[in-house]
């Protein structure tokens, strides 16, 4: 059975994300992650989730036997952690003067602080990425279809949640977009008058062997 | 402060600053050093989705407000100097301070809930 358009554009996202990623500076995940685990903070403080949100078939613009016209709602969820900054060689050296420290501390910065700046930082990259002018079919090559009126619509942040020294922001954006889908799977085979055609049917039977039901299969479908 | 309240205060003396106190280095925002014996309320350990332990580095410090030359106001930035760990002689580590807690403040005591720091 071959993907539906949607998934296909959700793939040339994901794919779209992972070759942009310079030096790993992100992890990319296909799928929503339920919660994010420690080892993998360590490896890396920033992760985008990709995931097929939700969608709709407008029953208006499609075609009673053609493609069917399908609005879809990809979310793009971004996560990032930090844990609080400071230049802690100052504070560790004992001929530091109070002026120095002073500094210091104004200099130093709360993880909030630093993980929304982080996530601003990455949202604009991302959806610089997702909205450019190159990227109009999402990834997609043209010749295979056409994605029709990308675009983001809302974003949210959510409140920063601490998971041991760092504080863990994710931000969430969602992108519509629309595209042709086509029924999967067998071809119906339309009928003409007057015309044989081959089959096959198979009976199903009781336990004493009595025909209780059958199903048949025209051949080419 | 006086009765019931003005002795819970000299009580601190004992169960802050007895045996189990610890000496808290803290960095004002103007750069001034100041020393305070203070309890210290170490990591907690929580374990992750993947049954990793994740260790919480958010010591809480309990001091007495009325040892202390200047008590820190809302939103100003201290770095707390303490031990990680409470053996004898370990090394010291720094912590910014979170916030502080109002409740205990009738009878003396203040929190401090600090936040690990890592090198900018």
């Amino acid at each position: 059975m071959t993907a539906m358009a949607s998934e296909t554009v959700k793939a040339a996202v994901v794919d779209l994300l992972a070759a942009s990623c310079v030096a790993g500076r992100y992890r990319v995940a296909g799928h929503a992650v339920t919660e994010e685990t420690a080892e993998r903070l360590k490896d890396s403080n920033r992760l985008v989730q990709v995931y097929l949100k939700r969608g709709t078939f407008p029953k208006g613009s499609s075609g009673k036997h053609g493609p069917v016209s399908h609005d879809v709602v990809l979310t793009i969820e971004l996560t990032t952690a930090a844990a609080s900054k400071a230049d802690l060689s100052v504070f560790e050296s004992e001929s530091a003067t109070p002026a120095q420290l002073a500094e210091a501390l104004a200099e130093s910065q709360d993880a909030g602080e630093i993980a929304d700046a982080d996530i601003d930082e990455f949202f604009r990259f991302v959806r610089d990425l997702v909205m450019s002018n190159s990227n109009t079919n999402l990834g997609v090559p043209k010749t295979t279809f056409r994605v029709a009126d990308r675009w983001i619509d809302t974003w949210e942040k959510s409140a920063p949640i601490q998971r041991g020294e760092n504080a863990i922001l994710a931000l969430s954006m969602d992108l519509s977009f629309r595209v042709a889908e086509h029924l999967s799977g067998a071809t119906p085979v339309t009928p003409e008058a007057g015309k044989l055609l081959d089959g096959e049917i198979t009976t199903t039977t009781d336990e004493d062997s009595e025909p209780v039901g059958c199903a048949g299969v025209l051949a080419g479908g | 402060m006086g009765g019931f309240v003005a002795e819970a205060e000299s009580y601190l003396g004992e169960t802050l600053e007895g045996y189990t106190g610890e000496l808290v280095t803290m960095f004002a925002p103007d750069g001034a050093t100041h020393t305070a014996q203070g309890k210290v309320l170490r990591e907690t350990f929580t374990q992750d989705t993947d049954g990793q332990r994740v260790i919480d580095h958010k010591p809480v410090v309990e001091l007495r407000r009325s040892t202390l030359e200047r008590i820190p106001a809302d939103g100003e930035k201290w770095v707390f100097e303490i031990q990680p760990h409470p053996a004898a002689g370990s090394e010291t580590a720094m912590y910014l301070l979170k916030s502080t807690s109002k409740e205990g403040a009738s009878i003396g005591v203040m929190r401090c809930y600090l936040e690990a720091m890592v090198q900018s």
